[in-house]
Formats: C-alpha cells, structure tokens, sequence
C-alpha cells in the first residue's frame, strides 16, 4: 500500500511541474511580457489543438506511416547485420566503428541530400527514418547478444549446439532487454525523423502541416502540433514498454 | 568396466604448464571426487575430460572409445546452475533433449514422471528467478541427467549454497545417484562433501597440477556419518595430504 503510494506521489511530482511551467507561461501570455505572435498563451494552444484535431490526426496517420515503415526496415535491416557481425568477427571489426561513425552525422543536414536523390514522395523520407533508427537499434543488439552469460554460451557448446541454436536459445533472448532500450530511443528517433523529412516537401504528414502553418505565422497551431509529435512519441514509448513487459514474464521476478 | 579413462592427460597455456600427466579412471555407478586447492588445475581437467578443450598430450577414453577433444558426449555440471532465466523451470531441463531433435511436446512428456523424483514437482512452470538456489541446482542437475543419464561430471556443484542447503543437498543427491547408477565425476575443495558423496578420492596437487594420491572412501552406513570416528580419522589425513603438497 505504501509503495503504492509512494508511486503516485512519484508520478505527481513531474505532472505538478508542467502545471507550474504552463502557469507561468500562461501568466507571461496575459501580462504580455511577450509579444502574442511570438509566444501563444497556452489557452490558445489548447483552442487550435480542439479546432484542429481532425487535421492533426489525418496528418499524423501520414507521419506514423512513414514512422511505422521505416522503423520495421530498420529494426529487420539491424537484427540482419546484427547476426552477421556477432557471427563473423570480421564484419564487427569492419562495420562496428563506421555504425558509431554515423551516429554522429545529422540528420537534418542529410535531409536535402535525399530529396534530391529520391524525390518527394514517402522514400526519402523512410531511408531517412532508416539512418536515424538502424544504428541505435544495430548497437543495441551486439550489445545485448554480449550480455549472454558466458557460461551458458559454455554449456551450449559443452552440448554440440550450433550458432543458430545458440543465436535462438541463448543471444537473442539475453538482447531482449538491450533490444527494448534501443528500441524506445528508435520509436521516438522514427516519428522527429518523420516529421523532418516531411519539412522538405510533400503532400501530408505532421512536418507538413507544421512548415504550413510556421509560414502562416499560426503559432498556436505550432506549439499544437508540437504537443501532437510529443504525445505520438510518448504513446509510443509506452507502447514499447507494455510490449517489454508481455515480452519478458520472468523480469517481474528477478531481483531489482 | 571404466566408463571414463583419462591417460597422461597434459594441457599448457602458451609457456604455462597447467597440468601434466593426469590418469584418471571412473568405474560404472561410481562417485569419485576431485580435491585441490583452488587454481591448481581441476576445471582444466574438466574440460579436457569433456571435451571441451583438446589436451596437449594424453588421450580420453569413454566406453572404449577415444573420444579426445570431442565434446557433447557427457553431462558437465558447472558451479553456477547455468540456468536459463527467460525459460521456466521444465523448458530448462529439457535443453539437452531438444537439442539432440526431440520435439518439445515429446520431451516434456519425457520429463514429467522425473519432476517428483528431483523434488520439482509443481514448480515445472516457475521461472528460475522464484526458486531458491538448492532448488535451482535440483533443476540443473535434472537437465545434466537429461544430457547424460550414464556419466556426470560436475565442478563444484554445491559450492554456491548456504551450509544447510548444501548439506540437504548433498545427501539427496547421493540418494539419486545411487537410484539411477550414474557415475559421477565431481571437484570439490570441501574434504566434507568428498568424504560424504564419494566412492573414491583423487587428490590434485603441486605445480603443474597432478594426482598425488588416490583413496578409497566407505561412506559410513549411518545417520550422521560425519560425526563417526572413522569419518573424522580420514579427514584429517586428508586435510594433512593436502597441505602438504
């Protein structure tokens, strides 16, 4: 009972804190301390989120499309090279430090790069889905297929089981936990990732809507579909935190 | 018969010499254990004996056959219980059969009447994680039967449990193992569990490790047997044969 609780409470505290900064924002908007255009007083944001919410939800069923398509090549793209550079060490050696490599290149600056390559329609905006989610989720999987017990790969081989046995019985099942990390971070790369390829052109999506209505100088409309990517992250996240725990039956038993 | 023979087995690591010229023999439904003091040389012999590394020098014997280098053929119980904690109890003890392509309906089945026997009953569905370590260890040793049910060998199996559960452990063991005949193999630095659970005792040491001694064990027929004078008489030989090496 106390733990429960003591879990509400813990849950209340960053709620209250975004009640203190949207009152303060709030009472910044109605002493006019900031220029209207510049800043919309949350009220109005909540007015444009209702009135709105129609589009916003016809553009985000475009954008999580998008999300969706690259995500799943990617995530299939990474257990791929994921097995193969667990299996043949030199494809580690070569690929792990060119994967790292391009972690650092910004995707925003690749962006025009692959309008210019593969037009406006919904691939470019996938393979740029796909380079801002293989890498987590690749680094992800060599990480958890390392995490298995070296004494279990042990008694495996002391038991003449093949890689693929091994891969199925003991490495991918030891990743699963690194796999859902990696996983949380790709789901929310996939759906800024979507948005930012669709700032460059197209005919839907959330980032087209928002490159509409920046240029119309409708920012309660901005901040509203500000909170929709936000909230289609976050959705997201839990979902894949639900899915952890369906996955995994045995963690609730393990020793925190 | 011997169901396993070691001859003059070696193995060095690069200028290292880590054993030399180790024989060993078990019989069938023998209990033979392993005394050393720590890093002199037992688990390599274990390796060796399974098949997981190849000896420098020396030959392995199982059944007749020369088996050297060539894993998969006994059942090797590690210190830790190995079990798997995403897979329930009765999924881990069956590895052994699914990996040697029995279907896993067919191997469950195959377990079922055994769960009683290893003290599982009504836990097949737990996850290792709700058991507690001497039951874990029942799990592991049911999975090396299922690998093995002819020869175990094992490194320190009980070293991991609490002095209470050890001892319970020990003598269910002993019980099971005489039930189903299995010759075992087992290293132990406690002259306790060896003088308990073995036939006969092989005493590893010196710098590379070898057998310096081979004893015959009578495991007194009472109910404390650690208590008896006899008991008490080769323990002290023991400790004293292994402090002086």
């Amino acid at each position: 009972m106390i733990r429960k609780q003591r879990s509400i409470i813990n849950k209340l505290y960053p709620l209250a804190f975004i009640a203190l900064i949207v009152a303060v924002w709030e009472l910044v908007c109605r002493l006019r301390l900031v220029a209207e255009f510049m800043l919309p007083s949350p009220e109005k944001v909540v007015k444009a989120l209702v009135t709105e919410f129609p589009t916003l939800i016809m553009h985000s069923r475009t954008t999580l499309l998008e999300a969706a398509a690259g995500l799943g090549i990617s995530l299939a793209a990474a257990l791929v090279f994921a097995v193969l550079m667990d299996k043949f060490e030199f494809l580690y050696k070569a690929g792990y430090p060119i994967a790292v490599l391009t972690q650092t290149v910004p995707t925003v600056a690749i962006a025009p790069l692959l309008v210019l390559w593969f037009g406006y329609g919904m691939a470019p905006k996938i393979v740029l889905i796909f380079v801002a989610c293989f890498f987590p989720m690749l680094i992800a999987l060599l990480g958890g297929f390392q995490a298995a017990d070296p004494g279990v790969l042990r008694l495996y081989r002391s038991m003449n089981a093949g890689y693929l046995r091994i891969l199925k019985d003991v490495k991918l099942p030891y990743a699963l936990d690194s796999f859902f990390s990696g996983l949380r971070i790709s789901v929310s790369y996939s759906v800024v990732g979507a948005v930012i390829s669709e700032w460059l052109g197209g005919s839907g999506g959330l980032g087209v809507y928002m490159t509409r209505v920046r240029k119309a100088f409708a920012f309660d409309k901005m901040f509203a579909v500000i909170i929709v990517t936000s909230v289609v992250s976050l959705i997201l996240i839990k979902l894949v935190d639900i899915i952890q725990i369906a996955a995994m039956p045995w963690k609730k038993y393990e020793k925190k | 018969m011997s169901v396993l023979t070691a001859e003059n087995l070696s193995k060095s690591y690069g200028d290292r010499k880590i054993i030399s010229d180790i024989s060993v023999h078990i019989e069938k439904g023998e209990m033979v254990s392993l005394l050393g003091v720590s890093g002199g040389g037992k688990t390599t012999l274990f390796n060796l004996l399974s098949g997981l590394e190849a000896p420098n020098g020396g030959r392995v014997i199982l059944n007749g056959e020369d088996v050297t280098g060539k894993s998969g053929l006994v059942g090797y119980m590690q210190q830790s219980d190995l079990l798997l904690p995403f897979k329930t109890i009765a999924e881990n003890v069956i590895i052994p059969l699914l990996l040697r392509g029995e279907k896993k309906k067919a191997a469950l089945e195959k377990a079922r009447p055994l769960f009683a026997e290893f003290g599982l009953e009504g836990l097949e569905g737990y996850y290792p994680a709700q058991l507690s370590g001497g039951m874990r260890q029942r799990a592991a040793l049911m999975r090396s039967f299922f690998y093995s049910s002819e020869l175990l060998l094992m490194d320190e199996p009980f070293s991991a449990l609490d002095a209470i559960t050890r001892g319970s452990m020990q003598s269910w063991f002993r019980n099971i193992v005489r039930e189903h005949g299995l010759s075992t193999f087992f290293i132990t630095h406690d002259v306790n569990e060896a003088l308990l659970l073995s036939d006969r005792i092989y005493i590893l040491g010196g710098v590379p490790g070898k057998i310096t001694h081979e004893l015959k064990n009578s495991i007194p027929q009472v109910e404390n047997p650690e208590l008896t004078e006899e008991f008490l008489r080769n323990k002290i030989k023991i400790t004293e044969l292994i402090n002086n090496e």
